[in-house]
């Protein structure tokens, strides 16, 4: 999926009232297949842009363009459908349902689905590209975080998702089990699908095709990552 | 609702039964004691109609007053022969006005069989007004009471203790030792809680009662047939009945009546056997545990949707829509208000069917057993919907940042 953002502006009102200004003037441009780590200090703006672009929030000003589409000011019912068919999330903390078994997790969007036509079919496929063979009546308790995150991506992708927005994905991992993780973003990009990484992390970032990184609401550098090092080299 | 949104709501009350069951009590129980208020009292209801219908719901029954005699209550024989005609001469809207002597407990033999029995002195007439007649022979006739014949009418009960299989009619009985001829059975009227057996009395005419069994002036009972039966006749007739005995039995203002008026309504309520007051106040308790209920509903529910902020911001992040978070928290509600108004309603059966049994109460079903309950699960139920809404006004962005 090719994304576009320009001149985005969004200001929050904090707990007191206060206006804080997340995103100032932030122009973006991902091409379809693209693996985009968003590096950034705490505040910096980057789960904003990834809340836009993902149309979980709406900017104040700018334009937000997937596949040609300015999708601002869609209707929710509209950015619903969008999100449900196009646009996968995984979180840092999953936010996988505890009472649903991993195959009920990951055919969770179906459940949202607005075409007659979907239908969970055969997950076999899906399950065996993330590695979660034989786990689907597991439920998340039973599995380790490194499992568990791989049931958020299936879910992601369950509904064939060509835009995956990863929050700190390996925020709650060790490096052992986010190198894998973060090695399977990289083989969905190298699949045609648009990856954008929002991390803290640069040897995360040092994993994607490219790096932006932002400061106080606005892209101060924007390169293409260096060659990867290994994860297992953190501290 | 759409299916997808119930399916997610019974997703996560499988998940949640302990929580379920839990919400569900207060529901229950207040369910419960709804429906157990509602059918007994529809079983007292329907027993204090059919008392009042018995005895006739157009009949005022006007009855000696009571005093405090030595520390014991007892009537005032304060009802005559001359306040039957006065009120016959002076009541307008009655159609008729007869006076009776009652006993209680009188010895009545046939041969060797005897029995304690309700004596009624009557004219004619009161048959009609009590709607008493004949079953077989004859009730009472003018030439009766004009003659103080010895004769009577017993009842089916009456007739069966005394005669077994024989024929009581033309037969002698002795009732206090006085033969009377058995001129008739009167129909059968069954138990009332107003009035006993009434199958277990014995009419006699008025005149006999007085010359042949007991010399005693006043009378026990005046019963006045009302022209309908639509309350603000009987209502008049009771003013004009106390404005006229008043004025007859010359009691000065201030003194309370020495005779009793009882209305159709009256002799219901007696009927009842639990004062109707006990059940508003059961209901109203009821009505209190739905308030409650509604409140925990919606406070634990709010409580745990905090808690459930990042399920709801998935949700929304997948492609839910605000409504769609909407109606699964309330069927969520829904479904506890359901299982709970079930366990109510079983609990409510299982109780009050033993306790109307054990208590003789009897029970009873009308619309309003199935309304009152229905009506309290629904209350429950509304309380998932300000959660429910404060839970699809989430911003799903805010909602994903929860852990």
């Amino acid at each position: 999926m090719q994304v576009e953002l320009t001149n985005l502006d969004k200001t929050y009102r904090d707990s007191r009232g206060q206006p804080v200004r997340a995103l100032r003037g932030v122009t973006l441009r991902v091409g379809p297949g693209e693996f985009v780590a968003v590096m950034g200090s705490s505040g910096s703006g980057k789960s904003t842009l990834l809340n836009i672009m993902g149309l979980l929030d709406r900017p104040d000003g700018g334009s937000c363009r997937l596949d040609g589409d300015d999708v601002v000011d869609w209707p929710e019912s509209r950015r619903a459908m969008f999100r449900n068919r196009r646009i996968g999330f995984v979180f840092q903390s999953f936010h996988l349902l505890p009472f649903l078994n991993v195959r009920e997790n990951v055919e969770l969007p179906f459940l949202y689905s607005r075409d007659a036509g979907t239908r969970p079919g055969d997950l076999s496929r899906l399950m065996a590209s993330v590695e979660l063979q034989g786990m689907e009546y597991r439920f998340p308790g039973e599995l380790s975080g490194g499992q568990q995150q791989r049931v958020a991506i299936a879910r992601a992708l369950a509904l064939g998702a060509d835009l995956l927005l990863a929050d700190e994905p390996t925020g709650n991992l060790d490096a052992t089990t986010a190198e894998p993780i973060l090695d399977l973003f990289a083989t969905l990009s190298n699949s045609g699908r648009t990856v954008v990484l929002v991390t803290h992390d640069p040897r995360v970032a040092a994993k994607a095709s490219r790096r932006v990184d932002m400061s106080e609401g606005r892209i101060v550098a924007d390169t293409a990552a260096a060659p990867a090092e290994s994860l297992g080299g953190r501290p | 609702m759409t299916s997808r949104n119930v399916r997610a709501a019974l997703q996560v009350i499988r998940a949640q039964r302990g929580r379920t069951l839990l919400l569900g009590i207060p529901v229950a129980l207040t369910t419960g004691l709804a429906l157990a208020t509602l059918m007994i009292d529809r079983g007292l209801t329907a027993r204090a109609e059919a008392a009042a219908r018995s005895f006739g719901t157009d009949v005022i029954s006007i009855r000696p007053g009571t005093r405090v005699i030595a520390g014991k209550t007892g009537p005032v024989s304060s009802l005559t022969e001359e306040d039957v005609s006065i009120l016959r001469a002076r009541l307008r809207r009655a159609v008729a006005v007869e006076g009776t002597r009652i006993e209680d407990g009188v010895p009545v033999r046939n041969g060797g069989t005897n029995g304690l029995y309700r004596i009624f002195a009557v004219r004619p007439p009161w048959a009609g007004v009590r709607d008493f007649g004949a079953a077989r022979g004859e009730f009472l006739a003018l030439a009766d009471v004009d003659t103080s014949a010895r004769v009577a009418i017993i009842g089916q009960t009456v007739a069966r203790e005394l005669f077994g299989v024989s024929d009581p009619m033309g037969a002698e009985i002795l009732i206090n030792q006085v033969p009377f001829r058995v001129k008739g059975v009167l129909v059968a009227k069954g138990s009332s809680p107003a009035e006993g057996d009434r199958d277990a009395r014995i009419v006699i005419p008025i005149t006999t009662f007085y010359d042949r069994l007991y010399r005693r002036v006043h009378l026990d009972q005046i019963v006045v047939q009302a022209a309908d039966d639509a309350p603000e006749t009987l209502a008049f007739l009771e003013g004009q009945i106390q404005t006229i005995l008043r004025e007859q039995h010359r009691l000065p203002a201030g003194q309370s009546d020495d005779f009793t008026i009882r209305l159709p309504e009256t002799i219901a309520e007696e009927s009842r056997g639990l004062s109707r007051s006990v059940f508003y106040l059961l209901f109203v308790l009821a009505l209190v545990g739905a308030v409650v209920s509604m409140l925990i509903i919606g406070l634990v529910t709010q409580q745990s949707l905090k808690a459930r902020q990042g399920e709801i911001g998935i949700r929304r992040a997948i492609g839910a829509l605000p409504e769609d978070i909407h109606q699964q928290v309330t069927a969520e509600g829904l479904a506890v208000s359901v299982v709970g108004g079930l366990i109510g309603v079983a609990a409510g059966l299982l109780a009050a069917w033993p306790l109307a049994r054990s208590q003789g109460l009897g029970m009873g079903v009308d619309a309003w057993v199935v309304i009152g309950p229905l009506l309290l699960v629904t209350l429950a139920a509304a309380a998932g919907i300000i959660p429910a809404r404060a839970a699809a006004r989430l911003d799903p962005a805010v909602a994903l940042r929860a852990r």
